[in-house]
């Protein structure tokens, strides 16, 4: 009985932190139709900000949290209008490329920026609800179950603010019809920063909790960011919705996997659905072909 | 139109040539003038070997996965410069270091870091904490013959000696022969039950590690040390290359049917680290063993006491922290060194005293036939290359040479337990144990 629990448990804080991680990457791509490399680094740099404020300044959550949110927004702000923003108006042709490799070039230099300031060793920061909980005789995390709440939070917000939203709707008007929108007076060349912002600021919180849950490293945003671009594919590059029902795909056949298969063959199996997606639905669960 | 589209199209053209035989001019000019001055210009004396410094190579993985390790091999290594230097250098020469970014140390990148080392920089040593993991580095400082030391993937090493005699005569492994870290543990394990210092709930073990040489190497050896011995295995998890992000589909086989042992090979700080957290949030009655991570100082620092009773193997003698050279370190840089730290200030003296033996630092064939007569107490232990390992470049590993102890953590310092020459305290039950017995005891 414990052992199924487990599973699910296990599937459901699998699922919600590749939610959290895949939805800024999502929303950038859906908006401005090019994938942002940097995400990865820019949970990396959230996580960091958060390890700085609590383990070297003495802070607490409620000012690391807040503070490396803003700071991920203004970090997303200057990558659009130094990086993707000029990439996107001095190519047309090739926009996909080159702010994949321009922004691939950043992650490269915040990797470095990192190790210079705080050099390669592991860190750790205190967990945000320390402790655990027994569910149905499983011990599971308070960690654990933070996330678990936090996956679907995320999702709420970001549709809340997609459809409820003056400014969420504009992104939305210049996701559909760049053209149709600035014909109604939005500028997209604002809407554009705005939403890789967002992005951002959605990658430094996936950052602060992966850091909190796991231990932090220069590296640590590679791995979301794998399976971030794998939910990406599965749900439909762009798709918001797509992306969240993909995250609980991925996260269930991943816990799911390891329990049940062995944790070596977990990530093959991802790969093969990742195959599978591109040869026979290359548009996803909810993109569109 | 036509005319005039030809006309610009001309015009284009004529520019280019323009161009092209100016820029042929300039080079040819610029040619000319280098041949002439080189001529007429009067012989300079070459620098002669008496002269100049000896040039010490070190490519390390400043920006991959090894980045931590990397940091403190060179800060060790540039110590140890420093202290040489200061004292006069070797037979006169002074040492200048060479650093080179091996970043992820794949081969293709380490291969053209020591290339370019040996041709364009013209070092006359290169040592280095960790190569590449299939040893593809070899072949060059072989071909260049430059004397070269590593401190990494001895393993792969072992069977690169083994099935190459006499080939790689350049290069040495500051380390001993792994094959101790199989043996060792089960072997304390049978000791602590014959001496009646521990009674293992069942006979069961079970074994984590994952896709990388050295955990592989460890946990199989170990794995088949424990079932010669008459105990049972439970599972043997194997894990992909990477970061482990939970540890309940483990930790749930663990608990469903508990094993007296729990060997980890994992050697990665966070996914130990994590694996720890967990395993004490509802712990067995077992013994926990964790390859390496718990000599990292970075491991102690995030866990803190919390390891305590955790048990290791490590292929170093215990360093305290008032030896000096640790005291020189922290004072330097401000931190305590990884095992890293201490093995590459080491090899700068191991380079030191093959060069005095062979009486010219920049005689390469001599100083690697002086590296066999090596006999040099170390911060690690005692170095001298073993003539019985593979080929004769391996340390001697055990004894009172690098001991390899086994090791158990209490309060973030790691005690030696066996062999009992440096034993310095007896092993005590770890304190999740009572913990387990009361929920997972027979």
């Amino acid at each position: 009985m414990s052992i199924i629990v487990l599973a699910i448990v296990n599937g459901f804080v699998l699922s919600s932190m590749y939610a959290i991680a895949s939805l800024g990457l999502t929303l950038q791509w859906g908006v401005l139709k090019v994938l942002n490399f940097s995400h990865g680094l820019f949970m990396t740099w959230g996580a960091y900000i958060a390890y700085w404020i609590i383990a070297m300044l003495g802070g607490n959550y409620l000012i690391a949290l807040p503070s490396a949110i803003i700071i991920s927004f203004f970090m997303g702000f200057i990558l659009y209008n130094f990086i993707i923003g000029p990439l996107q108006t001095r190519s047309k042709t090739e926009i996909v490329s080159n702010v994949f490799i321009g922004t691939l070039a950043v992650s490269i230099i915040l990797e470095n920026i990192v190790l210079i300031i705080f050099g390669g060793r592991y860190k750790g920061i205190s967990t945000i609800i320390p402790g655990f909980s027994n569910i149905f005789g499983a011990q599971v995390s308070n960690q654990q179950i933070l996330l678990i709440m936090l996956g679907p939070l995320c999702f709420g917000f970001l549709l809340y603010f997609l459809s409820r939203t003056r400014l969420g709707m504009a992104v939305r008007a210049v996701a559909q019809d760049n053209v149709g929108a600035a014909i109604v007076g939005i500028d997209s060349r604002k809407v554009f920063a705005f939403t890789v912002s967002i992005g951002s600021c959605l990658a430094g919180l996936a950052g602060v909790l992966l850091g909190a849950y796991y231990y932090l490293s220069p590296q640590m945003g590679s791995a979301p960011l794998i399976t971030a671009l794998f939910v990406l594919v599965l749900g439909g590059m762009g798709s918001v919705k797509g992306t969240i029902i993909a995250s609980y795909i991925i996260g269930f056949i991943d816990a799911f996997s390891r329990f049940y298969i062995g944790n070596f063959w977990a990530e093959p199996i991802l790969f093969v659905i990742f195959i599978l997606v591109i040869l026979f639905r290359p548009q996803g669960l909810y993109g569109v072909k | 139109m036509k005319k005039k589209y030809e006309s610009k199209n001309y015009a284009i053209n004529t520019t280019y040539a323009v161009a092209i035989i100016a820029a042929i001019v300039i080079i040819g000019g610029i040619g000319v003038y280098l041949y002439y001055n080189n001529l007429q210009k009067p012989e300079i004396e070459e620098e002669t070997d008496d002269m100049r410094d000896i040039k010490l190579g070190m490519p390390m993985g400043f920006t991959g996965p090894y980045a931590a390790l990397a940091e403190d091999s060179r800060d060790a290594m540039l110590l140890a410069i420093e202290e040489i230097n200061y004292a006069g250098g070797i037979l006169g020469h002074k040492i200048v270091p060479v650093i080179e970014d091996e970043e992820n140390c794949e081969a293709g990148i380490v291969s053209s870091v020591f290339t370019k080392l040996i041709t364009r920089e013209k070092v006359d040593f290169i040592m280095t904490h960790f190569g590449n993991p299939s040893c593809s580095e070899y072949d060059i400082v072989q071909e260049y013959k430059i004397p070269y030391i590593s401190g990494g993937f001895v393993q792969t090493a072992e069977l690169v000696f083994n099935d190459n005699p006499g080939k790689y005569t350049y290069v040495f492994l500051g380390q001993p022969s792994y094959s101790l870290y199989q043996t060792r543990f089960p072997q304390y394990v049978q000791k602590l039950i014959d001496d009646g210092k521990y009674e293992p709930i069942n006979n069961k073990f079970c074994v984590i590690k994952r896709q990388n040489e050295y955990s592989l190497y460890i946990a199989n050896g170990m794995r088949d040390n424990f079932l010669d011995m008459g105990w049972e295995c439970t599972f043997d998890e194997l894990f992909p290359e990477a970061i482990v992000e939970d540890w309940s589909s483990i930790l749930a086989k663990i608990r469903a049917d508990p094993p007296a042992i729990i060997v980890n090979t994992m050697w990665t700080v966070s996914s130990d680290a994590l694996f720890l957290e967990q395993f004490l949030a509802d712990p067995t009655p077992s013994l926990l063993y964790l390859q390496s991570t718990p000599t990292f100082p970075d491991w102690q620092e995030i866990v803190g006491d919390s390891a305590d009773g955790v048990l290791h193997c490590y292929g170093i003698k215990k360093v305290v922290s008032s030896d000096p050279y640790i005291i020189k370190f922290k004072e330097k840089y401000g931190r305590s060194p990884s095992p890293y730290g201490l093995v590459c200030y080491d090899y700068v003296y191991l380079m030191k005293q093959a060069m005095e033996l062979a009486g010219d630092p920049f005689n390469y064939e001599e100083v690697v036939k002086a590296m066999s007569k090596i006999n040099m107490p170390g911060v690690m232990g005692i170095y001298e290359f073993d003539p019985n390992s593979p080929d004769g470049k391996l340390l001697k590993g055990g004894g009172a040479k690098i001991p390899f102890p086994m090791f158990q953590m209490w309060d973030t310092t790691n005690y030696m337990l066996w062999p009992d020459e440096v034993a310095e305290t007896d092993f005590t039950i770890p304190p999740w144990y009572e913990e387990g017995l009361i929920k997972y005891g027979p």
